[in-house]
């Protein structure tokens, strides 16, 4: 006896990502928070590459004004923060968007 | 591609750039001469490796993510428990029943079956009496023929 086709966590996750969904309605969510992982990795070392050059001492000119290796570090650090505060915040705002719609179909499987 | 493919790849690029730039950084600039690395160089040198090797993890993650939603996946087989303890409770129940009519065959022997014969008895005439005499029931023994008052494992004649 063939049943209806009714749309599942993973075919809700299919058409949000426009690829053929997970197994389980947790896995999407599972994936964002696994990137997010990563942009956080990605934002502590841009931090760490803006302070470093004050942490480790690094020599400064005559009058205390940065020299160049210290302002084209603090510049790198400070570009690779504000890009993994930009994916986190993007990634958190599509983990919530598969978290919301993982539960509403959860809740009315048959919707 | 998705944007999430699109935002990791994107990500770890810059990243990896990033790093390059740090480990190359203290020559580039020709800060750093022939002799023993200073505490610039040696700064800048780990802190680029090791955005190197978070460039190379989003890499293998995002990679990762795009094969794993490319692949089709089959569904997991799962049987439930219960169905599976219905099924051998149902089981049990069908062996217990043919194990009891099978002993049961086997301990009655009286049962229309002696010594591989069938007993029969003849019907008794409507009236109780052959041509004129009164008549008994009367019992022959003959041999069981195939198809014919042989019990099954049910117990009933085929």
């Amino acid at each position: 006896m063939s049943e209806p086709a009714t749309p599942t966590a993973s075919t809700a996750s299919t058409a949000a990502t426009g690829l053929p969904g997970p197994t389980g309605g947790q896995a999407e969510p599972r994936r964002y928070l696994a990137m997010l992982a990563l942009f956080v990795l990605g934002l502590m070392g841009g931090i760490w590459t803006v302070i470093a050059p004050f942490v480790l001492n690094w020599p400064t000119g005559a009058d205390g004004s940065w020299t160049d290796p210290i302002r084209d570090t603090v510049i790198t650090g400070a570009v690779l923060a504000g890009a993994s505060a930009v994916a986190i915040v993007i990634t958190a705002g599509f983990a919530a968007r598969a978290v919301a719609q993982a539960v509403a179909v959860e809740a009315n499987p048959t919707v | 591609m998705t944007l999430r493919t699109m935002l990791g790849i994107g990500w770890s690029i810059l990243v990896g750039l990033a790093g390059g730039w740090l480990v190359l950084m203290p020559w580039a600039l020709n800060v750093q001469g022939n002799g023993d690395w200073t505490d610039l160089t040696k700064g800048a040198f780990w802190t680029g490796l090791a955005l190197l090797a978070i460039c190379a993890i989003g890499l293998i993650v995002t990679i990762g993510l795009i094969v794993r939603a490319v692949t089709p996946q089959r569904p997991p087989r799962q049987r439930p428990a219960a169905e599976t303890n219905d099924n051998q409770a149902e089981l049990d129940r069908a062996l217990l029943q043919i194990a009891s009519k099978l002993a049961a065959d086997l301990s009655a022997p009286a049962n229309g079956r002696t010594n591989g014969a069938v007993t029969r008895t003849a019907p008794a005439p409507a009236n109780g009496t052959v041509n004129g005499q009164t008549a008994a029931p009367a019992t022959t023994n003959e041999p069981a023929t195939e198809g014919e008052g042989v019990l099954t494992h049910g117990g009933a004649e085929r």
